[in-house]
Formats: C-alpha cells, sequence, structure tokens
C-alpha cells in the first residue's frame, strides 16, 4: 500500500473522468489538495480511489491543465529546479521553459478557459503563465485590433472616447 | 466542450470571451503590461478603464511625461547646470553630492539622458572615475562598470556610451547602455593609422556594440546587422568630421539614434538587433563642426539646425518608406524678432522669464547652504505655455532692424510639443513654437560664474538635452 502510487480521479463538467496522482495534484493545486484534505479521514481505510467532481472546467481544457500539472509537480518527470522557472525568460535553459511557450500556443478561447481554471483549481504558477500569455496578446496592437481580436464592443461616446484618448494620448 | 457545439459557439464565444472575465482576473491580466499598453487598454472600453483605475494598475504621474528641464554643460564647469521653469519650490537639482564616495571633488557631469535616467560622472577625493546612472528624480542609482576595449580596435577612437531605458516600455525597469565608437582627428599630417582600416567603409556590415545590461550587469558583444544602404563613408571620412559632445542620442519604441560624425544618424534597434544609417537632410553641409541637434518631440524623431547665425530649421524623421529620411517641416530667419527684441548688455541684467538657471557651479561651494534643493514627489511642476509677450510682432512687418550680431544655438526640443528651446549668444533662453512661430523669452541661460568673463560669440555650451523626471521606485537592488 505504502509503496503503492495513490491517485485521484476528477470529473470535468462534462463527465469526464481523469486519473492522477494525488501527490503530484496536491501540490499543484490548493483547491484539490483541499478537497482531498477533507476527504481524507472517510477514506484512511479504504482502498478505494476518490472521484472529485471539477464542475467548472470542461474535459478539454482539464486534460491541458493535467498535462500541465504532470510536467511541472511530477518530481519524477521535472529536471532542474521547477520552482525557478517562472523567472526563465523564453531562450534560457530551463527545460520547462519551451514547454511553456507551446503550451500557451493556443487559440484566445482556449487560453482564456485555461485562466479560469488555472484560478478555480488555484494552481498559481499556470494562473501567471496564462495571464502573462494573454497579456503578451494584448501587447503590440493597437486599440482596434485589441477590440477586434477579444470581441470587445468599444462602449464610449464620442465625447468620451475623445476624452480618454486625450488623456492617454502619450501612449499612441 | 462538444466538437459540435465548438463550431457553432465559435463566432458567439470569439466575442466577449475577455469582456467576461471578472474584474479581479481582468486585472491580473492586465497588470501584466507595461505602461504604455495599461494606457491603450483605459481606451479599449470602460469596464477596462475602470478595472484598471481600480487597480491603480498605471501610474501615469510617475512616468517620464513631463518636462522639467534641461541639463547643460558649459566649458570649464565640472557640474551640469540646470534651466528649469521657476517656481517656488525646486523640483530636481543639477547637484549631486549625495553620490556615494562623495569628497570635495565629487561632482556630477551628466552626459547623457533618456526617460528619466541619467548618465552621470562623479570624481572622488583621488580623482577617480565612478561612473553611474542615476535617476535624479528618486536619486537611485546603479554603477557602471568600465565598458571593455572596443571589440574591433582601431588607433585615434573614443567610446562614447549611450543610455537605452523606456519605463513606459517595460514593468522591470531594465536598461542598456550602447557603446559606441567615435573618432578622433589626426594630430599631424604625419600620424598615420592602419591604412587598410582607414580606407574601410564604416560602419561595417555586421557592426558588434558592447550594450550594458541592467538584467545581468554585464557588457557583452552584440552584433547588428546592417539594413539598407547604411554606410558612412570610410574611416578617414569620418576622421574629417570633428567629434563632439554635442552629438547626443533619443530612445525611441525600441531603438536608439545615436548623432554620429558626418551628421549621420545611426537608428539601432535593440530589439531585433539591426542598425541603419540615416543621412544628413538634405541642404546640410557637412563641415568641421556637427550641425544638427538631434531630439525627440510629438511626431517622433526631430533634428534642427541653426543656418547663418538666425535662421532655425526643423526636419521631421519619416520611418514610413523602406529609405528612412529627413523632411523639412519649419525654415524661418528669427533676425527680425531678435532685432525688435534687442538683448541688452550686459548680460544677465534685466533678462526675465519664467525659467531660470539653478547656477549650480556658483552655489555649490556652500556660500548659500540654503540652497538645498531637495527633490520630492509633491514637487512636480507642469510648466504652462506661455503667450508670447508681443502678440503685435508680426514677421511679414517691413521693418528694417540691421544686422544680427548675436548667435543662436539650440537647448532641445520639447519632448511633447513642438516648440525648440533655443540660445541666444548663451545669455538669453528662447522657446520657439513651430505652429505658431512665436517667440517667448524664457529667461537668462548664462551661468553666474560666466557673467562678466564671455565675449559676446563665445561658444561655451557643450551640451545640452531635455530632462523627463521618472519617478517610479526601481525595485533592483543597488548592488554597491
Amino acid at each position: 500500500m505504502a509503496s503503492e502510487k495513490k491517485v485521484v480521479f476528477l470529473r470535468s463538467s462534462d463527465g469526464e473522468a481523469f486519473e492522477v496522482s494525488e501527490e503530484v495534484i496536491s501540490a499543484a493545486s490548493v483547491t484539490i489538495k483541499g478537497m482531498i484534505d477533507e476527504e481524507s479521514p472517510s477514506r484512511a481505510d479504504t482502498a478505494a480511489t476518490t472521484t472529485l467532481a471539477i464542475p467548472n472546467v470542461t474535459a478539454a481544457t482539464l486534460s491541458r491543465v493535467l498535462h500541465y500539472v504532470n510536467k511541472h509537480f511530477d518530481a519524477a518527470a521535472v529536471v532542474g529546479r521547477p520552482d525557478d522557472y517562472i523567472f526563465c525568460a523564453p531562450g534560457d535553459e530551463h527545460p520547462l521553459a519551451r514547454f511553456d511557450d507551446d503550451f500557451v500556443d493556443v487559440d484566445n478561447d482556449t487560453l482564456i478557459d485555461l485562466v479560469h481554471a488555472a484560478e478555480y483549481l488555484h494552481i498559481k504558477k499556470l494562473f501567471d503563465l496564462t495571464c502573462k500569455a494573454v497579456a503578451d496578446k494584448l501587447k503590440g496592437r493597437t486599440i482596434d485590433q485589441i477590440r477586434e481580436t477579444f470581441g470587445i464592443v468599444n462602449d464610449y461616446t464620442v465625447e468620451e472616447e475623445v476624452e480618454v484618448y486625450r488623456e492617454n494620448s502619450w501612449a499612441f | 466542450m462538444d466538437p459540435q457545439d465548438q463550431g457553432e459557439a465559435m463566432t458567439e464565444n470569439k466575442t466577449g470571451m475577455l469582456a467576461l472575465l471578472p474584474d479581479d482576473m481582468l486585472a491580473n491580466i492586465l497588470r501584466r503590461l507595461p505602461p504604455r499598453g495599461l494606457a491603450m487598454s483605459r481606451c479599449v472600453c470602460k469596464s477596462w478603464l475602470a478595472v484598471i483605475n481600480a487597480h491603480r494598475l498605471l501610474r501615469a504621474d510617475l512616468l517620464p511625461l513631463s518636462l522639467a528641464g534641461f541639463f547643460m554643460n558649459f566649458d570649464n564647469f565640472y557640474i551640469s547646470e540646470f534651466l528649469t521653469p521657476r517656481s517656488d519650490i525646486p523640483s530636481i537639482s543639477g547637484k549631486q553630492d549625495y553620490l556615494p564616495k562623495a569628497g570635495s571633488l565629487s561632482w556630477g557631469y551628466i552626459d547623457g539622458h533618456c526617460n528619466g535616467l541619467v548618465l552621470v560622472n562623479s570624481y572622488d577625493n583621488n580623482g577617480d572615475k565612478n561612473r553611474y546612472v542615476l535617476n535624479p528624480a528618486t536619486r537611485w542609482l546603479a554603477p557602471l562598470p568600465p565598458c571593455p576595449p572596443p571589440p574591433m580596435e582601431i588607433k585615434g577612437t573614443f567610446q562614447v556610451e549611450y543610455l537605452a531605458y523606456d519605463p513606459t516600455e517595460s514593468i522591470d525597469f531594465e536598461f542598456e547602455v550602447v557603446s559606441i565608437t567615435h573618432f578622433g582627428r589626426m594630430r599631424k599630417p604625419g600620424d598615420t593609422h592602419d591604412h587598410e582600416i582607414e580606407q574601410s567603409e564604416w560602419p561595417p556590415s555586421v557592426f558588434i556594440l558592447d550594450v550594458f545590461s541592467s538584467t545581468t550587469r554585464q557588457w557583452e558583444e552584440r552584433s547588428f546587422a546592417q539594413e539598407g544602404n547604411s554606410s558612412m563613408g570610410t574611416v578617414a571620412g569620418m576622421r574629417q568630421n570633428w567629434p563632439s559632445d554635442r552629438q547626443n542620442a533619443v530612445y525611441l519604441r525600441g531603438a536608439l539614434y545615436v548623432h554620429l560624425q558626418n551628421d549621420c544618424v545611426m537608428r539601432i534597434s535593440l530589439s531585433n538587433d539591426k542598425y541603419t544609417v540615416i543621412k544628413p537632410p538634405l541642404g546640410i553641409e557637412v563641415e568641421d563642426y556637427p550641425k544638427i541637434y538631434l531630439g525627440k518631440s510629438c511626431k517622433g524623431i526631430y533634428c534642427a539646425s541653426i543656418k547663418r547665425r538666425c535662421s532655425v530649421q526643423v526636419w521631421n524623421l519619416d520611418e514610413s518608406g523602406c529609405q528612412m529620411e529627413w523632411v523639412l517641416i519649419h525654415d524661418r530667419d528669427l533676425s527680425k524678432w531678435l532685432l525688435k527684441h534687442k538683448l541688452e548688455y550686459p548680460r544677465c541684467y534685466g533678462i526675465q522669464g519664467p525659467w531660470a538657471l539653478q547656477d549650480i557651479n556658483y552655489y555649490y561651494d556652500g556660500y548659500y547652504s540654503d540652497h538645498d534643493l531637495e527633490a520630492s514627489a509633491d514637487e512636480r511642476i507642469e510648466w504652462s505655455l506661455q503667450a508670447s509677450e508681443d502678440e503685435k510682432f508680426t514677421w511679414s512687418s517691413d521693418d528694417e532692424y540691421g544686422c544680427y550680431g548675436g548667435y543662436m544655438e539650440i537647448i532641445g526640443f520639447h519632448p511633447w510639443k513642438e516648440i525648440i528651446f533655443l540660445s541666444e549668444s548663451v545669455t538669453r533662453g528662447l522657446a520657439y513654437h513651430l505652429s505658431s512661430s512665436k517667440v517667448e523669452v524664457l529667461g537668462n541661460i548664462c551661468p553666474l560664474g560666466f557673467v562678466n568673463e564671455l565675449g559676446k560669440n563665445e561658444q561655451i555650451l557643450i551640451s545640452c538635452f531635455p530632462y523627463t523626471p521618472c519617478w517610479l521606485t526601481q525595485t533592483t537592488d543597488e548592488g554597491s
């Protein structure tokens, strides 16, 4: 029993279950660690595996999240010092810098879903990574391009827009 | 999401995914943008503006967006003077007695400025030179180690360092310093340098420069590839032109524009490691002494030149085409105004205006100990433009006033308004408004130490550049 790796199942909002090491997911997600801790007393002596419902995250997103979690939090898989990864710029030697770049190289909707999931599951590193990736998509774009890319409606009146443009004109 | 849903929801979902984010999550995304990105995001929609304001994500008041004055270096003065709008409370001091290793000889000489940071030299009591990157507003400073010898060793050259810093484009306060070779003159005809090098084209097609990065705190060699027709001539040709302190630089949107010999401007892109040479404006005769003053104003990169003592010519850099070129936007002979509003001698007396020189060199010795120019965040000054003092003056009047005997020099450009600041015979400071062609008297600019000694046409102004204070507090430690 002790040598056997404990696993938990996570059930997505659309009903798909994913298996993940309890140790790994506990290290990654504050939310799930809390759920497991709550369950613990009742399952101490049973060999039955736990299934946790993750009602806010779809299967597509959850599988991506777990891919990330297994890469970053599985001590056996991680090379180097995972906690330092956030300080590594792309191109640095850290083995996960490239993985992270590829991981967030997705369309806007997928990325926003990941931000939501990271926030709900309380995975700080993933939250930072995805928020930064969204911010990077805003960089270097004109105001109109930002509106277009993210489908945001300009709700300023003409007068208000003139005023807000004037105040921030140094940036154009 | 089911695959069939995905296609259907595509158009609808594309709109509003980001718009539907909760405020604190949106704030978490936006806070990773540099100030320029935040200012643009404010204009996207009302809720973004509200989130940015509520979370105080953008502190535009701390950014170098206001002109505090001009640093001016005079011949024989070891401390840079500061020309600034008059106010009851002085804002920034040109005096840097707070530098480390300050001693009685520790005088700050500022020889470069970029968006609130300056390059400053100070000498300790042993006469050793210490070089710093300094923020005079917050007094943050970082030592700048000596630059290694240039990658390509050429006799009779010297290195000049240029700052590249833009806190509106970065969230990490990082800056870079670029070291560029300038050529000295041959001392006498017999002085020979390596013939092959002297006849070679400058700059080389792959230009290797030493660049200091605040992140690594090290100088490293970086290669810049040539773009366009970027030759400035031969090395020997460069030597025909007198190297001068008046050749300054501007950093704008990731590119450093450096005024080099022969009045060429080199645009060095630090973001994509390329360089381009911009030829002098047409009609500028390249002579001994540099003619143009390089600066930035509301429409990007500008240069200006004084023709025949008192004509102001201003060009704007057109960067839209593949070959960047200067476009003449203003050409005005100021002699009519200057003759009508004649400068009274002796110097200084009677020149009143909204600006004043701090006269650090005169007060430095402690005769006036109350001349303590403390910088504080509450003391920011916004100089408001004054209407021309002589509304009746017209350029087209037929009055003849004779021949103008003074001479004009360029102090600098206003960074956001089309105003050029001028020195008239190093005595009277003038602000010339390009849009209205109005001349405004700023005040006296002759340092007290020079008042009685200065001849009418002596060129004692070595260099000057605008200063825009930056009040951001750097998180980088000082690395003493």
